[in-house]
């Protein structure tokens, strides 16, 4: 089955091909972060309209690259939620019109359901069970998985997001949107022991988090850094260091609460933060003294694009799920209510499976 | 015969419909907010899904515009999803000028007025063009424009006019050389798709189709009213 996959919830524009025999065959993204950058966050409205650009000659690129005509395309998967609705919408509009032309069945996919299937688009991938650490823009959330919409919310950010946390920080610093990779650079170079913060929540039981305390702490840090003058360079980067390690450090602590509490060993991180390096580091070293492994998608597919959501949807799609007349948009839509995929539905090659 | 599918989803209506053999049908709704959905079960009601081609349908038309943003986005994407899909090409037909050909269809202006086509554009602002009909075709004089309704300007050798639309609330605060100049007028009247095919059979026959790539909105507001970092005032 060739499944079309269409990304469009926030401001990337992302389309890909994934063939449940063949495996990923092509993606194409188009990040719409030099539109956004001089507001310094994302417009939704230019959002809106860019996706309504971009869309068909990403389209092109993905069916030249994979070798296809549309008319091969079995299905189409799109995001369905949660997102900006007008976002969202121009997808999802995109998506049935498509499947109507081509006469094939169409699927609104979760959002986050692609962040945490995204890891199995890798040759080495997890099994079920797991716990996934979901860390992005818009959530921080642990969830077990016990399957394809198989979900248990364990935990969540009562507050901001992580990602959201880093992009609020390194505004005050300056730096352009978005905040998450420009904080991680200049992290590098600072001095971790200059500045202490604090790590929300670590104390208390619970896999709860918190990142707005944190962000108090970084604005208190800048203005006392700042004085009466600017923010020299050095106090920068030690703060985005010290920052970034209380993230971090709270990050590793709920993951590996999270494994004991639920007794596994398998943990899966996704979501655009899951592409820091150093969270990544931090969680290997914790985790091999727990015995336990630590999964993560390849860095392209940790912030929004349409591979991950052309996988979740192809999975099923491939077990006869689809929308039905009354389908419409999901800005907000709690991930625990998808329907769980039957325990003996066919699943799509995996990476590393061996072929048949 | 050419068969044309038109969709017009740029205000609180909706509607789809089918030209073919001379024959119209027509799917029609006030539905606010519920356009995303409601196409697909309007054009469900028309035709069988699959190849347009297959169905006697040579091109898709479609309202590109002024109007409500989300609106315009769900006829784009629509269009350009079912135009991709069936190899066919689209043409653009402003709302305002279905808009006027609606209102000549339905008798609330004869064909020789000059009619101002408004629609409310919203933060007290009205979307605005003047047509002329020419062989019973909404002809283009003048904009279309966004204004509020006391800057708008029309040109000089428009002695009377009929204003259709829902704009027309606003009209009241017309500039008084404007307002004058206004002597019938009919608010109740939304655009309907099947008032786009006329005109898409005239574009049609002087070759402006579009790609499915070249099918976008005319949101004729592009100023989105959001500050850059500039102006917001902050320290950075
Ligand atoms: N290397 C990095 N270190 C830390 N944060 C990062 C890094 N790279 C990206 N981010 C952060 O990831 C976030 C973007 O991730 P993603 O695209 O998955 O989020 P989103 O789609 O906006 O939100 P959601 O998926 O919750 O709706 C931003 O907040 C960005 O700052
Ligand atoms: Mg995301």
């Amino acid at each position: 089955m060739l499944i079309l996959g269409i990304e469009t919830s926030c401001d990337e524009t992302g389309l890909a091909l994934y063939d449940t025999a063949r495996g990923l065959l092509a993606h194409a993204l188009f990040s719409q972060v030099d539109v956004h950058v001089e507001y310094g966050g994302v417009v939704p409205e230019l959002a809106s309209r860019d996706h309504v650009r971009k869309a068909l000659p990403l389209l092109d690129e993905v069916l030249a690259r994979a070798g296809c005509r549309g008319a091969d395309i079995d299905g189409i998967a799109y995001t369905a939620g949660p997102g900006l609705v007008g976002a969202l919408m121009v997808g999802a509009t995109l998506a049935r019109a498509l499947a109507w032309g081509w006469g094939v069945p169409v699927l609104g996919v979760h959002h986050m359901e692609g962040h945490l299937l995204a890891p199995m688009l890798e040759d080495e991938h997890p099994e079920f069970p797991f716990v996934a650490l979901l860390v992005s823009g818009g959530h921080t959330q642990l969830v077990r998985v016990d399957g394809i919409g198989r979900y248990r919310l364990l935990g969540e950010s009562l507050d901001d997001a992580a990602g959201e946390a880093f992009d609020k920080t390194a505004k005050m610093l300056g730096l352009p949107y978005p905040g998450g990779p420009q904080i991680a650079r200049l992290a590098q170079r600072g001095e971790p022991g200059r500045f202490h913060f604090p790590r929300p929540m670590v104390n208390r039981p619970g896999l709860d988090f918190s990142f707005s305390g944190l962000k108090t702490h970084a604005l208190n840090t800048v203005e006392g850094c700042r004085g009466a003058g600017e923010l020299s360079e050095r106090d920068a980067c030690d703060i985005a260091c010290a920052f970034e390690n209380a993230v971090v450090a709270t990050l590793v602590v709920k993951c590996r609460r999270a494994l004991r509490q639920e007794g596994l060993d398998t943990l899966i991180i996704a979501g655009g933060v899951s592409a820091n390096t150093k969270l990544r580091a931090e969680l290997q070293r914790a985790l091999v003294k727990d015995r336990a492994r630590v999964f993560y998608p390849a860095p392209q597919f940790c912030t929004d694009n349409g591979a991950m959501i052309a996988y979740a949807g192809a999975q099923r799609l491939l077990a006869g799920q689809a929308d039905d007349g009354d389908s419409q948009v999901r800005p907000r839509w709690p991930m625990e209510t998808l329907p769980p995929l039957p325990a003996r539905a066919p699943r799509g090659r995996l990476p590393g499976d061996r072929r048949v | 015969m050419t068969g044309i599918l038109a969709i017009e989803t740029a205000t609180e209506a909706c509607s789809v419909a089918l030209f073919r053999d001379g024959h119209y049908m027509q799917r029609h709704a006030v539905a606010p907010r519920r356009h995303s959905h409601i196409v697909f079960a309007m054009l469900q009601e028309l035709l069988p899904s699959g190849d347009l081609r297959r169905h006697g349908i040579n091109a898709i038309a479609y309202g590109c515009g002024p109007g409500s943003f989300t609106g315009l986005r769900i006829a784009a994407s629509a269009v350009q999803g079912l135009a991709y899909a069936s190899g066919l090409p689209a043409l653009a037909v402003s709302t305002l000028a279905g808009q006027a050909q609606t209102a000549l269809r339905s008798g609330l202006v004869d064909g020789g007025a000059t009619v101002l086509s408004v629609l409310d554009a919203r933060i007290d602002e009205i979307y605005s063009a003047v047509y002329t009909f020419e062989e019973g075709l909404a002809t283009l004089r003048s904009g279309p424009a966004v204004c509020a309704p006391g800057q708008l300007e029309l040109p000089a050798d428009c002695a009377s006019l009929c204003a259709v639309g829902s704009g027309y609330q606003l009209l009241a605060e017309l500039p008084p050389g404007v307002r004058t100049r206004v002597t019938t007028a009919a608010a109740q009247v939304l655009p309907e798709a099947r008032d786009l095919i006329p005109l898409a059979l005239a574009q049609w026959r002087r070759g402006e189709q579009q790609s499915p790539q070249q099918v976008q909105p005319v949101y004729v507001r592009n100023d989105v009213r959001w500050k850059k970092l500039a102006e917001q005032g902050k320290r950075s």
